[in-house]
Formats: C-alpha cells, structure tokens, sequence
C-alpha cells in the first residue's frame, strides 16, 4: 500500500524531475566536467587538465579585479534600490488620491528591459549631448563634467547607478505588498504610546517588513553577482577592465578568447560563490529571527 | 446560423483531399521534369538595409546566370559567435561570410569544420583571378582556407567642410610632424581635431595600426608574425606613445573612451571633431551621413611617415571579409561555383556601387558608378598594391584582448606603452606554445 502510494508520487514528480534535470543539472554537470578540461568549444579533442583552470584562475589579475567591481555592484544594490523603495513605498502608500498614478509612473523603469535601459542610460551619459553633462554645463559646474563610461573612475559607479534605476521600483512594489499586510494595531499601539511618525517607521514598519527585506536582498545580492546586460551594453568592461565583471570576464574568455574550460572554470566558481554567500547571508537573516 | 457558411464533416473531408493530392502533384512537378534545383544554404553577416539591397541584387542575377543552384540566404549578424557550434553541429551554412584572417579561422580550421579551397583556386575562373597577396592572407598551415572579399584601408577621413571654415587647405604628406602641426592648427580654432569610437573596443586598435605601420612598417610586424620579432620592441612601443601624445597634447578627443563607433560618425559628421581615424569598411556609414547632411563632405589621407627608413607607403588595412566553405558542404559543386561568382565582375559592380566595397580581383572603377570617395579608394584598391595590417585580425583572440583593452587602458592612463607590450609579449608566447599563432 505504501510502495504504491511512493510510486504515484513518483509518478508526479518524473517529468518535473526529467525537465529540471535536463536544462538545470546536466549543463550545470557538463559545465563542471567541462572546467577541468582544456577546450576551445569546437575541437573534437578536450585536453583534461586537472584543476589547471582553478590555478589559471587564482593568479588571474582580472578576474579578481572582475570580483571586485562584482562586490562594489553588490554594496551599491543591497543599499541603494531597497532603501529607495522602502522609501518611496512609505511615501505612497501614504497617498490618498491618484496612488495608482504613483505607483505606475514610478514603476515604469522596470519594464524596460536592460539592454534598453543601458541604451537610455548611454545617451544620459553621453559627454557631448546627455543631460548630466548639459545640466552641469548649464549650471557653471564645467569643472564636473566628465566622459562618464570613458573615465576609469567613474564608469562602474555610472553603470551600476543606471542598474540602480532599474531596480527600485521592483524594491517599491514587494515593500507596497508587504505593507498592506502589517496589523494596523501595532500602528495603532505605537500612537497611542505617543511615536511619531519616523519612530513607527522604524520601529514598527521596518521590522515588519523583515521577510519581504530578505526577499529582496537576496534578489538583489544574485543579480548583482550575476550582472552582464548593463555592462555589456554601455561600457563592454572598459575602459581597460575599470567596469568589468565576472559575467562579462566569463563571456569574453569562453567565446571570444575561445578558452571554454576556462570561462566553465570561472562560471564555476562564480555559482559556488553566489551559492555560498547567498546561502550564509540568509541563514544569518533566519538566525536573528 | 442560416446564410453563413459553415464547413460540415463531409466537405472538410473533400477539401482536405483535395489539397493533398493538389499538394503531392504541385510538389512531384519539379521532380517529373527534371527540374530539382540544387541548394545552397548562405549565411551572409550584415542585414543592414544597404546590405540586404546588395545580397538581393547578387543574388538575382547569379539566379539569372545560373537557373539550377538556388541560394537560400540567412543572415547572421552575430556570426563570430555562432558559426563555430553551428558547424560542428552539422547545422550550419554551407557557405558563409567572415573575415577569414588566421585569428578567426584558425579554430575552425584545427576543428576541421571548414574545407581546403587549393582545388577550387585552381579550377575557377574566378578565384583564379585573386590577387596573391589576398590569397596569402587565407593560408594558414600552407593550404588556403577561405577567399579573400573585402579589400580594406585605414586612412584618417577629414571633414571637408571643418578643414574650408578653418582654412585648411594643405594636407600632411612629408612628416609626422606635419600633421601635429595640422592637429595644433584645429586645436587652436577650437575644434577637436581627432575623435574616436573608444567604446568600441576595435576604434583605438585601428589608430594604432595606422601607428604600428609607421614605426614597425609591414615588414617588421611579419617579422613578429612570423619570425622572432617582439611585442615589447621599441617601435611597438613607440607607435603606442604617439596616442599617447594625442591624448596629452589634447589633439585626440578627451572623451573618446565615452563614445562609441555611431557616435563618433555623427560626431564627424557634424563636425565635433576635424578628423577620425577608420576603416574603408565605414564608407557606407559616411556616405549616408553625406546623403542626409548635404553641408558633411570628407575626403581622407594617409598619415604621413614617422620612420623614414620604411619604404612608403605603409597603409594599414588588409582583408576583411571574406566567403569559406563548411567541411560538411551538402554540394560542395554548387557552394564552389557561388563562391566563384561572387568574386566575379557581376558582383564586383555590386561590391563597388552598394557596399562601396572591392574584392581583391581586378577590376576598373572607372566603369561603376561611384561618389568621389568611395571612388577614390577603389582606384587604389584596383592597383592591386600590397597593403600592410589591420594588427587585430591577424593576431589569436588572447593577444587580441589585451591588445584592445590595454590601448584603453593607456588612453585612460591606467597602463604605459612599455608594460602594455610586455603584456602583449607574454600572451604572444602563450599563444605559440598553444599553436595558436600564424602558420603561414
């Protein structure tokens, strides 16, 4: 009786089971084989090497470099598209008239795709005709003025601030959602215990909202360690690797530098990071709980 | 539901018949009459408007010519990234269109995914006509892999209309410095002499090649090529200072890291800068510039020597595109006579008056139709001359990324000349020991 019960469960999870292992845990197997093997993607001959990609990858300047700016985007997410949209949550749902005008104007940037978003966000930065460029020559501040995805400074801040604006309102809508769903009492309590209004955001909305924060952190730690699109479309990593990031390292070394073990190598290493940070930061956040 | 017509089982049956077997005649037709064409499946690699017009009239009249190969075209912008897992998976073009120079060809070659066309050179019409030193650039491990179909250059275009508002009547021929002194010149009537598409990785290497041809010359960099010459020699390092200098002297466009290859265009076009440094493979872009702006004219000139010892001219450029036959060609007959033909007078009329481009046969401008530019550098292309490098297509893709990204790197002052062509030794060495270099 028992058999047959496990069999029909069986039965129902086979071809979720058949799709999740062909296009998630083979290719993911066939990438790990792959990183142990010397291989230009088209030869018939693949050269096994051991861990040589790994130590190819441990004395690879650019990749740590890559690393790097990927921890910058990481910082520049987990604080700037979640505080925005907290924010900019509290403010509408405040709102009595016109709220849905709000919450649509302002969620507009995340339909757009990234590419497009990069395009946009390319001729802002233009430093000849984008309005950064035009608003502080029209204010007298020349002296600001920069080519912004041409300057090694500053390219990574721009590429990642454009990500920012792409984010947020994401951030907004989930942390919209979340606070519909905190008991009114508590707001209740906290005036009658006389807090004001930045005293019960912060001591009765913002730990409220602790799950849905985790959410969205998490979403945003991923897709910041995974984050090709933007960069690819407006700076390609340049100039001389000062936006570059494990995506766009990994792409160009398995399919332009034609080094597939390699880049396989660094696709691995990159999902055993992302695995294992990801992992801890939301085993810490549950831990707290 | 009176009045309507409706389909009742009966009828749908009978329809259904009768388009079967109309079906099954129509398609036995060609096979009763002995009419079958024979197919060739080509991946060309632009699908811009301009281009789509040129394959449309090649194809016509190679239909016209030969009525029993039909061509069944696929574009394939993204070529560079497909064509090697499409031809390994059997599922590629038996023709197609990319640059064919060593660092492109030389995986697919290893992977023996394309055909040895020695044959076809000798027993075609066409190919026979190829000038040698085009061919030679298809060669790699003495037999030739491809066939060489766009001829092209590097000059430095200038704005007519920039250089007549600032007086500029006479062009830098004798010395480097005459042309500093031109940059000096622009600079000093406000105008930004030289621009560039920086963000396109491919713009600064094709300044520098212009450099490299000055300092080195084509010999010398065969000699790096194909001898024991070094990356990290004085003249490759020199013609890397030069940009240098640009940038410093402020002839060069401070924010030519920021703008990418369309942007430069309109820049140019619009007379932000005097002068901008690319290839002949541009001259459709420019020539739709002047077309929408009548106050844009352009001509070009060479960058005047800086190693007098070389012998002149050094012209960067080289072969760009080109056509290759897939190992698994279905008919390799019919793949070859198309090839054969797109290097012939029908097509070059085509190349030259739609793509403002030449195939490496001889030919007389003369007889196209052509704006004065784009016929200006066909006569010199016609003439057959040897043209020295374009450095990035003949150089394998390790060599060739820290070649672009390091030339961004010494324009944005993260990397000096000297450790940039270090690097570029130390992945040269690494490349040879993979025998990923030339073998002529």
């Amino acid at each position: 009786m028992i058999r047959r019960r496990h069999l029909g469960a069986l039965l129902f999870i086979v071809p979720a089971a058949a799709i999740y292992g062909t296009f998630v845990l083979s290719p993911f197997v066939q990438t790990v084989w792959l990183s142990f093997h010397k291989w230009d993607g088209a030869s018939p001959v693949r050269v096994w090497i051991g861990l040589g990609n790994y130590v190819a990858a441990v004395r690879d300047e650019i990749f740590w470099r890559a690393l790097s700016h990927n921890l910058v985007f990481i910082g520049m997410n987990l604080l700037l598209p979640t505080s925005l949209g907290l924010l900019l949550a509290a403010l509408v749902a405040q709102v009595q008239r016109g709220r849905t005008v709000y919450r649509f104007g302002l969620f507009l940037p995340y339909v757009l795709s990234l590419a497009i978003v990069g395009i946009i966000w390319g001729r802002i930065y233009d430093p000849n005709i984008g309005i950064i460029n035009q608003v502080m020559r029209a204010l007298g501040l020349d002296v600001l003025t920069r080519p912004w995805l041409g300057d090694a400074n500053a390219a990574l801040v721009a590429v990642n601030l454009a990500g920012v604006w792409h984010a947020f309102p994401f951030a907004m809508v989930i942390y919209l959602a979340g606070l519909q769903g905190i008991d009114t009492s508590l707001y209740d309590a906290a005036r009658i215990d006389g807090a004001n209004g930045v005293q019960t955001f912060r001591h009765v909305t913002v730990p409220s909202l602790r799950n849905v924060t985790t959410l969205l952190l998490s979403g945003a730690f991923i897709s910041a360690l995974t984050a090709f699109t933007l960069v690819w479309t407006m700076t390609g990593g340049g100039p001389y690797y000062a936006s570059e990031v494990i995506s766009t390292y990994i792409y160009k070394r398995a399919f332009e530098d034609i080094h597939v073990g390699y880049g396989a190598a660094l696709s691995v290493c990159l999902a055993l990071f992302a695995l294992t940070t990801t992992g801890l930061f939301v085993w810490l956040r549950e831990r707290r709980e | 539901m009176r009045g309507q017509h409706r389909m009742t089982r009966r009828s749908f049956v009978k329809f259904v018949g009768a388009a079967a077997s109309g079906l099954a005649l129509g398609g036995r037709v060609p096979v009763a009459q002995g009419q079958a064409k024979r197919t060739v499946v080509f991946w060309p690699e632009a699908n811009t408007p301009a281009a789509q017009k040129g394959w449309d009239e090649i194809t016509a009249a190679f239909g016209a010519a030969t009525p029993s190969i039909e061509i069944k075209r696929v574009f394939q912008p993204e070529m560079t990234n497909i064509i090697k897992v499409a031809l390994a998976s059997d599922s590629g073009p038996d023709v197609f269109q990319r640059d064919i120079p060593p660092s492109y060809h030389q995986p697919l070659v290893d992977a023996g995914l394309l055909r040895a066309l020695d044959d076809e050179y000798k027993s075609r019409p066409n190919l026979q006509k190829v000038f040698p030193w085009a061919r030679k650039r298809g060669i790699i491990s003495g037999r030739t892999w491809g066939v060489p179909h766009e001829v092209e250059f590097i000059p430095v275009f200038f704005n007519k209309s920039v250089f007549a508002r600032l007086g500029l009547t006479e062009l830098p021929t004798k010395s480097y410095d005459e042309f500093l002194n031109l940059c000096k010149a622009i600079k000093a009537a406000g105008v930004t002499p030289l621009g560039l598409g920086g963000r396109s990785r491919t713009q600064p290497g094709h300044l520098y090649s212009e450099l490299m041809m000055l300092t080195l010359g084509k010999d010398g960099f065969e000699e790096i090529l194909y001898g024991s010459g070094r990356w990290d020699q004085p003249a490759v390092i020199e013609a890397a200072d030069r940009i240098k200098q640009l940038i410093d002297l402020g002839y060069l466009a401070k924010d030519a890291l920021a703008q990418d290859l369309a942007a430069a265009q309109a820049g140019f076009a619009a007379g932000r800068f005097a002068m901008w440094t690319t290839g002949t493979w541009q001259l459709i872009g420019l020539e739709r510039s002047r077309a929408d702006n009548p106050a844009f004219d352009y001509d070009y000139f060479f960058l005047p020597p800086i190693n007098t010892a070389l012998k002149a001219p050094q012209i960067a450029g080289g072969i760009g595109g080109g056509f290759s036959i897939s190992a698994k060609a279905k008919d390799l007959e019919a793949s070859t006579i198309w090839i054969d033909f797109l290097m012939g007078p029908a097509a070059q009329k085509i190349w030259n008056e739609v793509f403002f481009q030449a195939a490496p046969t001889p030919f007389d401008p003369a007889k196209a139709n052509l704006p004065p530019v784009p016929r200006k550098a066909m006569t010199l292309i016609a003439r057959g001359q040897e043209l020295g490098y374009n450095v990035s297509v003949v150089i394998p893709s390790n060599v060739v990324e820290v070649y672009w990204n390091g030339l961004q790197g010494i324009m944005s002052g993260q990397l000096t000349p000297k450790d940039w062509a270090g690097k570029l030794q130390v992945e040269w060495e690494k490349a040879k020991a993979d025998g990923r270099v030339v073998k002529p």
